[in-house]
């Protein structure tokens, strides 16, 4: 229908035709046609036919915290005007650079043409893209605007991000190292999974040569192509020439466990920033530096409904489940607490030597933790020995946005009333590592060792 | 980019089609004959009636116009209401002396000169209705980029679509006074045919005419044809 604009041409129009037929004057009819005529034109054969729009994410999958250039390519066919174009952002997502409404003026005929826009994801787990929302006004704007969808419309799954730890902090244990860069496994026993190609080394055995990749490697570096008959000097020697042998995951003689908690007390901080979104980053950054250094880790999600263990193993397909475990999950109301977690787990523990490591809120009031921290003590360490226990406390409460001053006060007081109960997780034999996710990274912090006296 | 019409902007307006309506209405042949409107009036302000030589009774005429017309252009929401209304009622009177139906006969103390129309005429008829036209698609496109505006398009990349705005309007505007035009020429041709004489001077045309003043007036007031106005 008519807009302000349209109805005030009209009503000049119909003023000056009631005029024109009141007194009979052909002048004034004639002056009516003036404004009827321009707003039959403004109004008529404006809408488009057809509006289509694809919409195009990167092919590989995208880890938290990373940048992603999303493309939109859209075609008009028909009508005039103004067509503006929404791709609408899934709202974990944040727009970085670009804009993701783009504005174009149509004239008659077909109309194609594409933007760009990036946006950063801060949330992990699979996101929908909806289709491309459209409006369009007329040329200038005497009817009403007409709005519509096109396209599809696609999916983008999230991964967590994947950090790059060096170094964990030795625990008080009276026991085996806690260190585990001390305990590296490179003399391990060669398993079967396959790691990667790399060049060779003083030591390594010379079955274990590529010879197809070293060729293609040395094709690559004399840009000989590899169809092309050879009628000249013979080639340069390979005085350069390295060879590439494989190599293969050891198994490792260390054994590892993760414990993440997923309660109801991981929820404390934003949508996008909270106790379990820190605790799933530290998880894979301790994780990846584990199992980068030939350690068999295990991994439980507990305080769950059902809690999920991951059976130990080595190498880079281990961490590859572990992400994939956690790329879907999430808090959980249940608090079934972390000893009913240990007991399932136990038939993995016994026998071996294990460090484990604990995500969780140090914190949170709920009697599990210190339960389930005496529990791996018993079952992990055995009679004569203690387990290495590594407790990574987060701390949430930077997480939350401050919106005054009472707020930064009742953190304060907070972390006064929980300092008994840090003795008491002191008292299980665990080593309690505070981490405060918004000011620190959990390479920082397990690099400097700071502890909770 | 404010969408309204400024206060400089309103004055600007509102002399422009101050200044085309008096030319219009003062160019009328409504006023040869019309000394009964300086006998209904004291001496003092029938002087002011013949202040430009040559225009009778164009300083009166400009008076009232600028006050209605300026008055009219800073009403809330509807700058361009009363200035249509206005406009009309003064092409109307100045148009007069050409309608089919001779009111001067119905009421005895009305009554004009016809004289034939010059394109100088036309033009001074049609400019009035330009320029609300011009304002109309004028506060439009203002609009239109104000809305681009809000939602965080920065005025550069907007400048493609103002110049595209633009020409649309002046296209349309060419294409309707070439309709218009073509409008005239064909009602000029239609008035030299045979017209039976029961079309003139016939009262019952003039009721019939009131009617659909009335009528037009019903449907204008209540916005039937605007439902869905912004």
């Amino acid at each position: 229908m008519l807009t302000r604009s349209g109805l005030a041409v009209l009503t000049l129009a119909s003023f000056l035709l009631v005029a024109a037929l009141a007194t009979g004057n052909l002048v004034v009819l004639t002056l009516a046609l003036l404004p009827l005529s321009f707003l039959i034109l403004g109004a008529a054969a404006t809408q488009p036919r057809r509006i289509h729009a694809e919409l195009k994410l990167p092919e590989r999958a995208v880890r938290l915290g990373e940048n992603l250039l999303v493309t939109v390519e859209y075609e008009v066919r028909g009508g005039r005007g103004i067509v503006e174009l929404h791709q609408p952002v899934p709202g974990p997502f944040l727009l970085v650079s670009g804009s993701n409404v783009h504005v174009l003026s149509k004239r008659p005929g077909v109309l194609r043409g594409s933007y760009i826009f990036t946006v950063r994801a801060t949330r992990r787990g699979e996101h929908i893209f909806p289709p491309l929302d459209w409006e369009h006004m007329g040329a200038l704007g005497l009817t009403g605007s007409r709005k519509g969808n096109a396209g599809l419309g696609a999916a983008m799954h999230v991964r967590p991000a994947l950090r790059v730890v060096r170094r964990v902090p030795r625990t008080s244990s009276k026991g085996p190292l806690m260190g585990a860069e001390a305990e590296t496994s490179p003399a391990g026993i060669a398993g079967t999974e396959f790691r990667e190609i790399r060049q060779y080394q003083h030591g390594d055995a010379p079955k274990t040569i590529n010879w197809k990749a070293t060729a293609r490697a040395d094709r690559r570096r004399r840009h000989v192509p590899t169809t092309a008959r050879h009628n000249g000097p013979p080639y340069p020697p390979p005085d350069h020439l390295i060879p590439l042998v494989n190599e293969y995951e050891r198994e490792g003689q260390q054994h590892s466990w993760i414990y993440l908690d997923c309660g109801p007390h991981m929820r404390l901080g934003t949508t996008a920033e909270n106790a379990f979104e820190a605790g799933v980053g530290a998880a894979i950054a301790v994780a990846q530096y584990l199992l980068a250094r030939g350690h068999r880790v295990g991994f439980t999600l507990y305080n769950r409904k059902e809690p999920l263990h991951l059976y130990p193993d080595v190498g880079k397909r281990q961490l590859f489940v572990i992400q994939s475990a956690l790329a879907h999950a999430e808090p959980t109301d249940s608090t079934g607490g972390l000893a009913a977690a240990v007991l399932e787990s136990k038939r993995f523990l016994v026998g071996t030597r294990h460090r484990i490591v604990v995500i969780s809120r140090a914190e949170a009031d709920h009697p599990g933790l210190p339960d389930g921290l005496r529990l791996l003590r018993r079952i992990a360490g055995g009679r004569r020995r203690r387990a290495g226990i590594l407790l990574i406390g987060i701390d949430p409460y930077g997480l939350i946005p401050e919106a005054h001053a009472g707020t930064i006060s009742a953190r304060l007081l907070v972390r006064a009333r929980q300092r008994a109960r840090h003795q008491t997780i002191a008292r299980t034999g665990a080593t309690h590592l505070e981490w405060d996710p918004a000011t620190t990274r959990i390479e920082e912090i397990l690099h400097t060792r700071r502890m909770v006296q | 980019m404010n969408p309204k019409l400024g206060l400089l902007e309103r004055i600007a307006l509102g002399l422009a089609l101050t200044v085309s309506l008096t030319i219009a209405l003062s160019r009328s042949p409504l006023w040869h004959g019309a000394d009964f409107i300086a006998a209904i009036l004291d001496e003092n302000y029938a002087t002011l009636l013949d202040a430009v030589p040559g225009r009778p009774h164009t300083t009166l005429a400009f008076l009232i116009l600028i006050i209605v017309i300026h008055a009219g252009l800073f009403v809330p929401n509807r700058p361009l209401l009363i200035p249509s209304i206005v406009t009309t009622a003064t092409l109307g009177l100045a148009a007069y002396p050409w309608s089919v139906i001779r009111w001067h006969q119905v009421f005895p103390d009305i009554f004009g000169i016809p004289r034939s129309l010059g394109p100088l005429d036309w033009f001074f008829l049609a400019l009035p209705i330009l320029i609300l036209i011009a304002a109309a698609a004028l506060i439009q496109v203002r609009a239109t980029l104000h809305h681009y505006e809000g939602k965080g398009i920065h005025r550069a990349d907007l400048r493609p679509i103002q110049l595209h705005l633009t020409r649309e309007a002046l296209l349309l505007g060419g294409i309707a006074l070439g309709i218009t035009l073509a409008g005239g020429i064909l009602l000029a041709l239609a008035t030299n045919l045979p017209t039976p004489n029961v079309l003139r001077d016939n009262p019952l045309i003039v009721i019939l005419s009131a009617i659909l003043l009335v009528i037009a007036g019903i449907i204008t007031g209540t916005r039937l044809l605007a439902r869905h106005a912004d």
